[in-house]
């Protein structure tokens, strides 16, 4: 007989502690440990790349002039980094460490478990302070608006990096991002309707509009918000501008990755705007 | 000034080694060890240079020392300054992250605000 081995192994008791210590509710899926790819590569690449232009610079040293060494003892001193770096990264990746096999990230319906090398720790999305996205074309499979990297700051202080060399961000990035504005929307709608105005990054939402720097740009000159990325595959930087109901940009730009809670801020002013609408402003 | 991230830790102290290197390496060559075949010489010695086609040349102690003399600061000056350049990356990640860090924080304590009220 066989079986599906995720199901069968199910949870292990330390998540299963730490979620219903949280209060996180149902499981509803696992994303295991990933190898980084792109990371074991590139460090290959670097590692054989110097390594052959030491070994090429040590036989002339040897054979010729014995000035080469000096650029030999660089280059391996170059090489040496790099070639720890990738037995480092190779070494606990799943691929080959059967410890880090067992790393995954739990989802469950009010937040997630990371189990990992440093322990098992239990967040939820309504505890979330400030979260982070870095947005980026990073591999083929993620597409540009896709978070790649994860930085959160809880409400308890205890704070969380989580990058695409640890899970699968194209998977698990778009729904921490959503879990987690959606948390948080009905919080900042509500601080805002008491006439709080909010600030996010750069950019403050208040009664009148969105100002940034001393520039408002009014809620009747705003259609919504669009995240574009610039410069194709390889560019990390996403930004974030207002438009207007024909789509065309309003107000300022700002990098996307260096907003806390930018989806929120996305949500927020989608819902005002709609809100605004519906009583025909 | 706030503490910067533990990846721009990582990489500032990567570049901060490569230059402590060029230094080193730098320091290594600055001997003023005058050389024949990679062999300290002495006064008196007298080098032999046998080119590709068997063309003998000979040089004395004073000859080489001149010649590696003039030679000595370029080597030392490329090397420290690449050296120098590596550190002084490295110092300039280390602010320009610190003060990224210090504009998230200010973000945080900001939503912390409404996060409580909400």
């Amino acid at each position: 007989m066989t079986l599906l081995v995720e199901s069968a192994l199910g949870l292990g008791p330390d998540v299963t502690l730490a979620a219903s210590m949280r209060n996180l509710g149902e499981h509803r899926e696992s994303y295991p440990a990933v190898t980084s790819k792109p990371l074991l590569v590139s460090l290959g690449m670097f590692t054989v790349l110097f390594g052959v232009l030491a070994g090429a610079a040590t036989w002339g040293a040897i054979i010729g002039d014995p000035v080469v060494w000096v650029a030999a003892n660089i280059l391996w001193t170059i090489t040496a980094p790099c070639l720890l770096g990738f037995l480092w990264v190779l070494l606990r990746s799943p691929a080959v460490s059967r410890r880090a096999r067992q790393f995954r990230v739990h989802v469950f319906e009010h937040g997630w478990v990371w189990a990992r090398r440093s322990g098992t720790e239990a967040y939820r999305w309504d505890e979330v302070q400030a979260l982070f996205a870095n947005l980026a074309a990073f591999t083929a499979e993620i597409s540009s608006r896709t978070p790649y990297g994860i930085r959160i700051t809880m409400v308890d202080g205890r704070r969380m990096d989580i990058w695409h060399v640890h899970v699968d961000m194209a998977r698990f990035g778009p729904l921490v991002s959503a879990r987690v504005a959606q948390a948080q929307l009905p919080k900042a709608m509500a601080y805002f309707d008491k006439g709080n105005p909010i600030t996010f990054g750069d950019l403050t939402v208040t009664d009148e509009g969105v100002a940034y720097g001393g520039f408002l740009t009014p809620w009747s000159d705003i259609g919504g918000v669009e995240i574009d990325h610039v410069g194709g595959n390889h560019v990390e930087e996403s930004h974030l501008s207002l438009v207007d109901r024909q789509c065309r940009p309003r107000g300022t730009r700002v990098n996307f990755g260096l907003m806390a809670n930018a989806y929120t801020f996305v949500l927020m002013v989608e819902t005002i705007v709609a809100k605004l609408r519906s009583v025909g402003q | 000034m706030a503490k910067p991230k533990a990846g721009v830790v990582i990489g500032a102290s990567a570049l901060a080694v490569i230059g402590v290197v060029f230094f080193v390496v730098a320091a290594f060559s600055s001997g003023g060890e005058v050389t024949c075949d990679g062999k300290a010489m002495r006064p008196g010695d007298v080098c032999l240079e046998v080119a590709k086609d068997g063309r003998k040349t000979y040089h004395t102690y004073a000859e080489l020392k001149a010649e590696q003399d003039a030679r000595r600061p370029i080597l030392l000056g490329a090397l420290g300054g690449v050296g120098g350049l590596f550190v002084l990356a490295a110092g300039g990640f280390v602010v320009a992250g610190s003060r990224e860090n210090k504009k998230d924080q200010a973000q945080i304590e900001a939503a912390a605000a409404w996060m409580r009220a909400g």
